[in-house]
C-alpha cells in the first residue's frame, strides 16, 4: 500500500493533530506514505465560483500523483470529493480531459486518467482491514461513548464513489471505531452536514446547523465526537466555544480525529497523536488511559 | 373452430386476475388449469380489507370473496397450489409447459377444514401450519413442514395423527411434471415495493412503521390497528404516499394508481372507528383514479390533514414514536413532528417472474418492468391478466382479466374474430 | 421575494441552465419537496429553500436568483441530490447558479477572496516560515511557502 498523501490547505494550517496522528498510525498499519511537495489546493474552495478552475486544480494534482505512479490518499473529506469528482470526470469525459490537458501542458504535465483517490478512512477499511488493525490494538476504549460524524463529502455525491459504503446508512467508520472497543452512540441526524461550508457566507446559519448536531449528540449521551474532516473539526472543535456562548449553552464535547482515536487504542501517547492541539480539552476524558500505561 | 374438448388453458397465478380468467373461461366451456406458487389462492387481493364506514365506500375489495366463493363451488376448475412454471416450449400450435410442485401435504379432497391440525400443532407460532386469509379458500390450512421440528425429524407428527379424515400426508416428494396446453394466461401479478430500498425511511428500524399492505392485512384480520411496540391504539398517524413509485432513482417512474385510493379509504375508516384519531397524509399530488374518488377525497380532507410534500428524515422519537422531518410552509423551515405510527403507502412493482416470461415466451418487458403483450402474441395464444401488465386496483384487475378471458376465447375460435 | 412579476421573467434563462453541467435535469422537478425537507440549512434558515430556488429558476427569474443572498447558503452537502426522486442534481445545480452569479458579478466578497487566494498562492491558507517551524517541532515535513505554478496555470488572473 503506497500512496501519495494529499494534505490540502486546511490540514497543514489548522489540522496538524490530524496529520500527525494519521502519519503515526499509517506506518505500523503498512500504509506507505509519499509526500509530494508540489501539491496545491484540491479545487474544492473555488468550485463555487469557477467549476473549470476547480477541475484544473484537481487535474494538476492528479497529474502530479500520476507522474510518480501513485494513487492518492486524502485526509480531508472535501479534498476527497473534489479530487474524486475531477478524477471521475476526467476518466469518463475525453473532451474535458483534452481541455484540461491543454492547460496542464503549460506546466509540462499531462493526465491520462487512472489515479485513484482514497480517503484515509477508506484505505483503513478497505485495504488495511479490520483483522490487521485489530492486531495493533493495545488499549481497550470500552469506557468511551463516541458519536460519529461522517460528514458529507466522504461518501457524497454517491455516484462518484463506485459503491463504497452507503451514504444514507453508512457503517465504515462505525466498524473501524468498534475495533477500539468504544461504544458507538447513535443519534438523530447522524448523516447531517456540519454547516462548515456556509461559515464564510453566513456565520450564524453555519453555527445554527452545528448547534443542532451538538444538541443531538449531547442528548444521545456521547462523551466525544469522532470525525474525519478538518472542515468539520473547525465547526465542532474550533467553534464549539463560540457556539456555546452564542447560544448560551454548554457542551464540553471533545472532538477526536479518527486516527487519534485509533492511535489511542494502538497505545500511542497524547503528544504522539497531537491530542494537546485539540481545542476542546481531551485531558479529562482520556486521563484514565494515560495513567494506566 | 377448434374442437372444444381439446381446449386446455394454463393460467399462471392464482390471484384475483388468474381466478377471474379461469372462472370466465370455464363459463364458456374452456378448461383451465390455475397454478399458484404459494399454498393459497387469492393472491394479494385476499389480504385487502373492506373499507366501509357506516356505508359501503366502494373500494371493491370484497369482490375477491365473491370470486373465491364461485371458485369453491365450481367443480370444473382445476387449481394446483405450491406449483411453479419452470419452462415452456412451443410444439406446433400448442405449448408444452413444465412445472415443479411441492407436495400439497393436505389432500383437498379429504380435508373438511375442521381445524384440528391447527389447534394441536405445537409449531403454529413459527408458522408450521397457517390459516388461509379467507374462509372461502379450501383447504383452509397449509402446512410448512420445515417450520415444525416434529415434522422434520419424522417423529410424533401430531397433525397427521389427529386428522380425522386422514387428509394429511407429510412425506410427499417434490414433483416435476409437464402438460400440453393450447394457450397461456400470465397472471402472476405484482410485488409490493420493499421500503428497505429507500434507506432514509429506516423501515426495519422502527417497530411502529408499517406499509399500507401491512395495514390492509391487519385491519382485515384484526379489525383495528395497534402499535407493534406496545399494543396501544395509535392516536396520531401519518401516511407517506408514493413510497417506491414515481421515483426515477429507483427506475420506477410509473404511478402505482392504487396507493392514494387505499390510503385515503383506510384513513377514513380509521377516523370512523376512532373519531379522535389524528391523521396526516404526506403527498406529492393526489391521483384520483377510480369511480367517485373525488367525493372520498373531499370527505378525507374534512377529517385528515393533507400536507403537500414528502418527508426527509425519520428519527426515533420519544415513547417509540417516529419523528418525521418535513418542510413546513408556515415557518418556511424543515420541522420535526412525532407520530405514533407511520404508514408507508408502498407501490405496486413488477412481478419477479416477468423477465423469465419475457425470455421463455419471447415477450416484451416495458421500461417499468411490466409485461407488454402485443396483438401478435395474443394471436399465438398468450395473454396477460391483471397487474402483470401494470398497476391496477382490484376492480380494474377483474375487468382486465375478463378481457383476457375474452381474448383467449377469441384465440380458441370460441367467439368470432 | 413577495413582489415577483412574471413580466420580469427571462424565458431564455432555463435554456441556458439546462445546457450546463448541473442543470441538465432541472426541468424534471415535480415539486415533491424532498429536497427542502432534507436540507440542513432550511432547517435553521427559512431564506434558503432548494425547491423555491429551482422553481424561481424555472420561471426565469434570472436576476432574482443570481443576485440573491440565498443561493450562497447552500452547503453542498448533497442531501437533496442523493434523494431527489427525479434525479435532479440539485447540489450541482446550486453550484452552477453560483458560478453564473460570479460571472454576472454578484459574488460575495468571501467567495471572491477564496478564488483569489488559490489562484495567487495555490492555497486558501498560505503557509509561512512560522507554520514550518511549528511543523518541524512535531516532526512533520516542511512545506513550500510560495507557489509559482498557479501563475502559469491561471495566467489570466
Amino acid at each position: 500500500m503506497k500512496y501519495a498523501l494529499f494534505l490540502g490547505c486546511t490540514i497543514p494550517a489548522r489540522g496538524r493533530n490530524y496529520e500527525l496522528s494519521a502519519r503515526k498510525i499509517a506506518q505500523p498499519l503498512g500504509i506507505d506514505i509519499v509526500d509530494i511537495e508540489d501539491f496545491i489546493c484540491c479545487g474544492f474552495p473555488v468550485k463555487t465560483s469557477d467549476m473549470d478552475a476547480a477541475m484544473l486544480l484537481g487535474g494538476y494534482n492528479l497529474a502530479l500523483a500520476q507522474q510518480q505512479g501513485l494513487d492518492m490518499c486524502t485526509l480531508c473529506s472535501s479534498c476527497t470529493s473534489a479530487l474524486t469528482e475531477t478524477a471521475h470526470h476526467l476518466s469518463e469525459d475525453r473532451t474535458t480531459r483534452n481541455l484540461i490537458n491543454k492547460r496542464l501542458n503549460k506546466v509540462g504535465l499531462q493526465y491520462e486518467g487512472h489515479v485513484k483517490v482514497r480517503h484515509f478512512a477508506r484505505v483503513l477499511f478497505e485495504e488495511v482491514g479490520e483483522a490487521e488493525i485489530k492486531k495493533h490494538i493495545k488499549r481497550d476504549l470500552s469506557d468511551l461513548k463516541i458519536a460519529i460524524h461522517y460528514g458529507c463529502h466522504y461518501l457524497k455525491p454517491s455516484e462518484i464513489y463506485d459503491g463504497f459504503d452507503n451514504a444514507e446508512n453508512p457503517n465504515t467508520l462505525d466498524t473501524l471505531i468498534a475495533l477500539t472497543g468504544a461504544e458507538v452512540v447513535d443519534y438523530p441526524g447522524k448523516n447531517r452536514c456540519c454547516g462548515g461550508p456556509v461559515l464564510p457566507v453566513h456565520e450564524k446559519t453555519a453555527m445554527a446547523v452545528t448547534k443542532q448536531k451538538l444538541d443531538d449528540i449531547k442528548t444521545a449521551g456521547a462523551d466525544a465526537i469522532c470525525l474525519i474532516c478538518p472542515f468539520c473539526s473547525v465547526m465542532y472543535d474550533g467553534n464549539q466555544k463560540s457556539i456555546e456562548s452564542e447560544f448560551e449553552t454548554e457542551y464540553n464535547l471533545p472532538v477526536l480525529y479518527l486516527p487519534q482515536l485509533l492511535g489511542l487504542a494502538m497505545g500511542y501517547d497524547r503528544k504522539e497523536l497531537g491530542l494537546n492541539m485539540n481545542v476542546v480539552k481531551t485531558k479529562k476524558l482520556l486521563a484514565g488511559y494515560f495513567e494506566k500505561t | 373452430m377448434v374442437d372444444k374438448k381439446t381446449d386446455f388453458i394454463l393460467i399462471v397465478g392464482g390471484g384475483i386476475a388468474g381466478l377471474t380468467t379461469s372462472r370466465e373461461l370455464n363459463s364458456t366451456g374452456i378448461t383451465a388449469l390455475v397454478i399458484e406458487k404459494s399454498p393459497f389462492i387469492g393472491g394479494h387481493a385476499v389480504n385487502i380489507t373492506c373499507k366501509a364506514t357506516d356505508r359501503c365506500i366502494k373500494c371493491n375489495d370484497c369482490l375477491v370473496e365473491g370470486i373465491l366463493r364461485d371458485i369453491s363451488v365450481n367443480e370444473g376448475l382445476c387449481i394446483r397450489t405450491r406449483t411453479t412454471l419452470t419452462d415452456v416450449e412451443k410444439i406446433g400450435n400448442r405449448f408444452c409447459a413444465s412445472f415443479s410442485s411441492d407436495p400439497q401435504l393436505i389432500d383437498p379432497g379429504k380435508c373438511t377444514n375442521c381445524g384440528l391440525c391447527y389447534e394441536k400443532c405445537p409449531g403454529v407460532e413459527r408458522g408450521a401450519i397457517i390459516r388461509a386469509p379467507s374462509p372461502n379458500i379450501h383447504p383452509s390450512y397449509a402446512i410448512d413442514p420445515f417450520k415444525c421440528d416434529h415434522c422434520r425429524d419424522k417423529k410424533n407428527r401430531i397433525c397427521q395423527a389427529v386428522c380425522p379424515e386422514h387428509a394429511i400426508e407429510l412425506d410427499g416428494e417434490k414433483e416435476s411434471w409437464s402438460k400440453e396446453v393450447d394457450g397461456i394466461v400470465l397472471a402472476t401479478g405484482y410485488e409490493p415495493f420493499d421500503p428497505e430500498e429507500i434507506a432514509r425511511y429506516k423501515y426495519s428500524g422502527f417497530s411502529n412503521m408499517i406499509t399500507g399492505m401491512d395495514l390492509e392485512k391487519t385491519l382485515r384480520s384484526e379489525g383495528s390497528i395497534v402499535r407493534t411496540s406496545d399494543g396501544v391504539q395509535p392516536e396520531k398517524m401519518a401516511f407517506v404516499q408514493c413510497v417506491g413509485s414515481r421515483d426515477s432513482r429507483l427506475g420506477h417512474e410509473f404511478c402505482s394508481r392504487v396507493c392514494c385510493g387505499y390510503a385515503l379509504r383506510m384513513g377514513l375508516r380509521l377516523v370512523y372507528d376512532n373519531p379522535e384519531i389524528d391523521i396526516t397524509v404526506f403527498y406529492m399530488d393526489i391521483q384520483n383514479f377510480g369511480k367517485d374518488f373525488d367525493r372520498y377525497f373531499q370527505e378525507a380532507r374534512d377529517h385528515m390533514r393533507f400536507l403537500r410534500g414528502l418527508p426527509g428524515d425519520f428519527y426515533q422519537g420519544d415513547n417509540d414514536s417516529i419523528s418525521v422531518n418535513y418542510y413546513n410552509e408556515d415557518s418556511g423551515r424543515t420541522i420535526s413532528e412525532d407520530f405514533d405510527m407511520v404508514v408507508l403507502s408502498v407501490g405496486l412493482m413488477p412481478g419477479s417472474s416477468n423477465n423469465f416470461f419475457a425470455e421463455t415466451l419471447g415477450l416484451n418487458v416495458n421500461e417499468d418492468g411490466f409485461l407488454e403483450i402485443k396483438e401478435k402474441m395474443r394471436d399465438k395464444g398468450i395473454v396477460v391478466a391483471g397487474t402483470t401488465e401494470g398497476p391496477m386496483d382490484v376492480s380494474e384487475s377483474i375487468s382486465h382479466a375478463k378481457r383476457a378471458a375474452f381474448d383467449m376465447s377469441k384465440f380458441l375460435g370460441m367467439v368470432s374474430k | 421575494m413577495s413582489d415577483l412579476n412574471l413580466k420580469s421573467a427571462d424565458a431564455t434563462f432555463i435554456h441556458e441552465l439546462t445546457e450546463q453541467p448541473g442543470g441538465e435535469k432541472v426541468r424534471a422537478c415535480f415539486t415533491c419537496k424532498t429536497c427542502s425537507a432534507s436540507c440542513p440549512i432550511t432547517a435553521v434558515n427559512e431564506t434558503f429553500n432548494p425547491l423555491r430556488i429551482i422553481r424561481l429558476a424555472l420561471y426565469g427569474f434570472r436576476d432574482q436568483v443570481l443576485g440573491s443572498d440565498f443561493i450562497w447558503l447552500c452547503s453542498s452537502c448533497y442531501s437533496c441530490q442523493e434523494r431527489c426522486p427525479q434525479g435532479v442534481c440539485i447540489a450541482d445545480f446550486m453550484t452552477l447558479l453560483k458560478n453564473m452569479a460570479v460571472k454576472a458579478g454578484y459574488a460575495p466578497t468571501g467567495i471572491r477572496a477564496q478564488k483569489n487566494l488559490v489562484t495567487k498562492d495555490g492555497r486558501i491558507y498560505p503557509l509561512d516560515d512560522f507554520d514550518n517551524k511549528k511543523r518541524k517541532k512535531i516532526g512533520l515535513p516542511q512545506l513550500p511557502t510560495t507557489c509559482e505554478v498557479v501563475k502559469r496555470l491561471f495566467p489570466e488572473e
